[in-house]
């Protein structure tokens, strides 16, 4: 009995295919309105008015809780200016499907923004900001204006006033010299602003924010400046980049700990590219020696992520085959216990570009998925990987932004290198900075 | 039992064949199990494969000129010997009379037979080719010659792994080609190490030999 039952089941095992069903759900994004943004004649651009309320829309939206739904000439009307909140119309707010709306005003050159909560029937005045006529400048207030409704309507501080660090890569203009320069960049949470903050003329990659205590500097990025890659900071508004992390040979992916304690990375001090840390103190200065952490025969050690409690740190390593994410403990001086890497991502293979949510609850990595490296996320409390990304284009370099609900990631072609920003919620990943130049290893200033 | 039998049978195709994408792949996987199942087992016997932390940065005082606190000799022991670390070039280049790495240059038209590129398999840092391990030999014969000639090796990776891991590759094969010398005689203090991973291909297309082009190992030098 038993034989033919195998027999009857054999064509099933081995042909069997992982089966994938794609079903179509509801959008959980509530609608919100946004008016149109009223002006009286004034001294300031109206082409900088249209780019303010893109600015306002993009912000919400990117937030992760609403959807800005398309405006409607009867709604407008309804809106009484100056004083908007004495003429609001909440009978007929009350039919439409909103839970809010924002209407948003220039006078004299102020902004304001008033929000009305149609289900309670309530409203919020923000406080006025006046226009200096820089874009730039203002439209970081309106970054501002975003998360503070955000935070207001979600309890979720929003992340439309952090900025973005990344690295250029471009041609080299000039004849001598490599092909290539890379430089960082850094821009606002929508791409815009963007601005360079080295100037190594030479090749610059893997930048990121150090925690907002640390003095002295803003920033940390690898430089290939004098020869070989070494670990510098730098502060965003002066780019004189010094050497940070002082070891013989070469010195690679740096990840900074949540707390800003310690810093890890990859060095071949020791002949190989070993995992190493370096306790820092609250200046960002090195305290005491480098310590080699993790090496493996024959085995090549790449990106690393902290935990937020900087006890745990994952780290990419090939010492069992093809790149796999590992887990082990940072140690500390007192444990006596013999620290091992244990196998975290079994899923897929080539998993590279790990990055810890501030929250602790999740780990995203770059995995090639049927020949295309996508974004996946492992969930610490499921222990389940699933892929976040599915477009035809290799992603890496995932960061989580504090709120650990965004991540930024960049494409990988041999044309063109973007910027793409998605929630994990929502998984629709939109491109920001459309500017030229190869952008990469992008990461989110924390808070 | 004979109803066993065919339940195990029955349980080993469903394992063996269940999570099969392709042969390639399944393979890859079982390689990846099986090494790391393998090391397990090992580790319960007492033979440790794995690199430790140390206990407390106390514990090891390591050679006079280490900057740098490593792992215990126990675990690097470990080490195959064709993998033997070796520390980096006592002069940073640029100080104290050590040639800047901007100052090296591609060696001239008459030796660049010596100094030829080298070529990996995808995702290893060994080289196989015979050809190019005699053509890495005689290069060892010359800088052993020549006293006064400084290397810079640089690792470079294809396009076709992530920027990070290529840069860590590139990093490992530099590494590789230095420690082949330095077994061959030459003096480890004038041989530097750079990687570029994928950053600096030669060969922009997508075929095998592309690819191949582009997985290699370049030399720059410098005579003092």
């Amino acid at each position: 009995m038993w034989k033919y039952i195998s027999l009857l089941l054999l064509p099933f095992f081995l042909f069997s295919q992982e089966l994938e069903v794609r079903l179509p759900t509801r959008s959980s994004l509530k609608p919100i309105y946004l008016s149109n943004l009223h002006t009286d004649p004034s001294q300031y651009d109206w082409r900088n008015f249209e780019e303010l309320r893109a600015t306002f829309e993009f912000d919400l939206n990117a937030g992760g809780y609403f959807a800005v739904a398309s405006r409607l000439d009867d709604l407008e009307s309804t809106f009484r200016y100056p004083e908007v909140r004495a003429a609001f119309n909440l009978a007929i707010w009350k039919k439409q499907p909103y839970s809010h709306a924002i209407s948003i005003q220039v006078a004299q050159n102020r902004f304001s923004a008033v929000v009305f909560d149609i289900s309670k029937g309530t409203s919020k005045k923000y406080p006025e900001f006046a226009l200096s006529g820089n874009l730039d400048s203002d439209r970081r207030h309106i970054h501002r204006l975003a998360d503070a409704i955000h935070k207001d309507l979600t309890g979720v501080e929003g992340i439309a006033s952090l900025k973005i660090l990344y690295a250029k890569r471009m041609k080299n203009p000039h004849a001598d010299g490599p092909e290539w320069h890379s430089e960082i960049w850094v821009c606002d949470s929508d791409g815009a602003n963007a601005r360079q903050v080295t100037n190594e003329k030479g090749y610059c990659m893997s930048p990121g924010f150090f925690p907002k205590e640390k003095e002295g500097a803003d920033f940390y990025y690898v430089t290939e400046k004098n020869g070989q890659s070494k670990i510098c900071r730098s502060r965003l508004s002066d780019a004189k980049g010094e050497v940070w992390v002082s070891l013989k040979g070469n010195q690679l992916l740096p990840s900074v700990s949540q707390k800003g304690n310690q810093v890890a990375f990859i060095t071949d001090a020791a002949g190989r590219p070993d995992l190493f840390v370096q306790n820092i103190d609250s200046k960002g200065d090195p305290i005491g020696k480098a310590r080699q952490l993790f090496s493996a025969p024959r085995a090549t050690q790449a990106s690393s992520t902290y935990s937020p409690d900087g006890e745990q740190i994952a780290f990419v390593s090939d010492k069992d085959g093809p790149p796999r994410i590992y887990l082990m403990s940072v140690g500390s001086p007192k444990q006596t216990s013999k620290p091992r890497p244990a196998l975290l991502t079994k899923k897929n293979r080539e998993n590279t570009s790990p990055s810890w949510s501030p929250d602790g609850t999740k780990l995203a990595y770059s995995a090639k998925l049927d020949g295309v490296r996508q974004i996946w996320i492992y969930d610490f409390k499921t222990e389940e990987e699933y892929p976040l990304t599915a477009s035809p284009e290799n992603k890496e370099n995932p960061a989580w932004a504090p709120d650990s609900l965004h991540l930024i990631y960049n494409t990988e072609g041999e044309d063109a290198c973007e910027l793409y920003l998605v929630n994990v919620n929502h998984p629709e990943p939109i491109l920001i900075n459309k500017t030229s130049g190869q952008k990469r290893f992008p990461t989110w200033e924390t808070r | 039992m004979k109803q066993q039998i065919h339940f195990l049978c029955a349980a080993a195709i469903l394992l063996l064949s269940a999570c099969s994408k392709n042969s390639s792949q399944t393979w890859e996987d079982v390689k990846t199990a099986g090494r790391y199942m393998q090391k397990g087992v090992d580790a319960i016997w007492g033979k440790d494969y794995e690199s430790r932390m140390l206990t407390s940065d106390e514990e090891f005082l390591g050679p006079y000129d280490d900057d740098f606190i490593p792992l215990r000799d126990s675990d690097l022991k470990q080490f195959a010997a064709s993998d033997t670390a070796l520390p980096q070039p006592r002069g940073i280049p640029g100080q104290r009379g050590f040639p800047s790495l901007d100052e090296f240059y591609l060696p001239p038209d008459d030796l660049r037979s010596i100094f030829q590129a080298l070529h990996f398999e995808t995702d290893s840092h060994v080289l196989h080719d015979r050809a190019e391990i005699a053509a890495l030999t005689k290069l060892a014969a010359h800088l052993k010659k020549n006293p006064n000639l400084y290397l810079v090796i640089e690792g470079h990776t294809d396009q076709r792994a992530s920027a990070s891991y290529n840069m860590a590759l590139g990093m490992r094969r530099a590494n590789y080609v230095r420690s082949f010398l330095v077994k061959n005689g030459v003096d480890l203090n004038r041989i530097y190490t750079v990687s570029r991973g994928k950053e600096q291909p030669i060969a922009n297309g997508n075929s095998p030999e592309d690819w191949k082009l582009n997985r290699r190992s370049e030399f720059k030098i410098y005579e003092k």
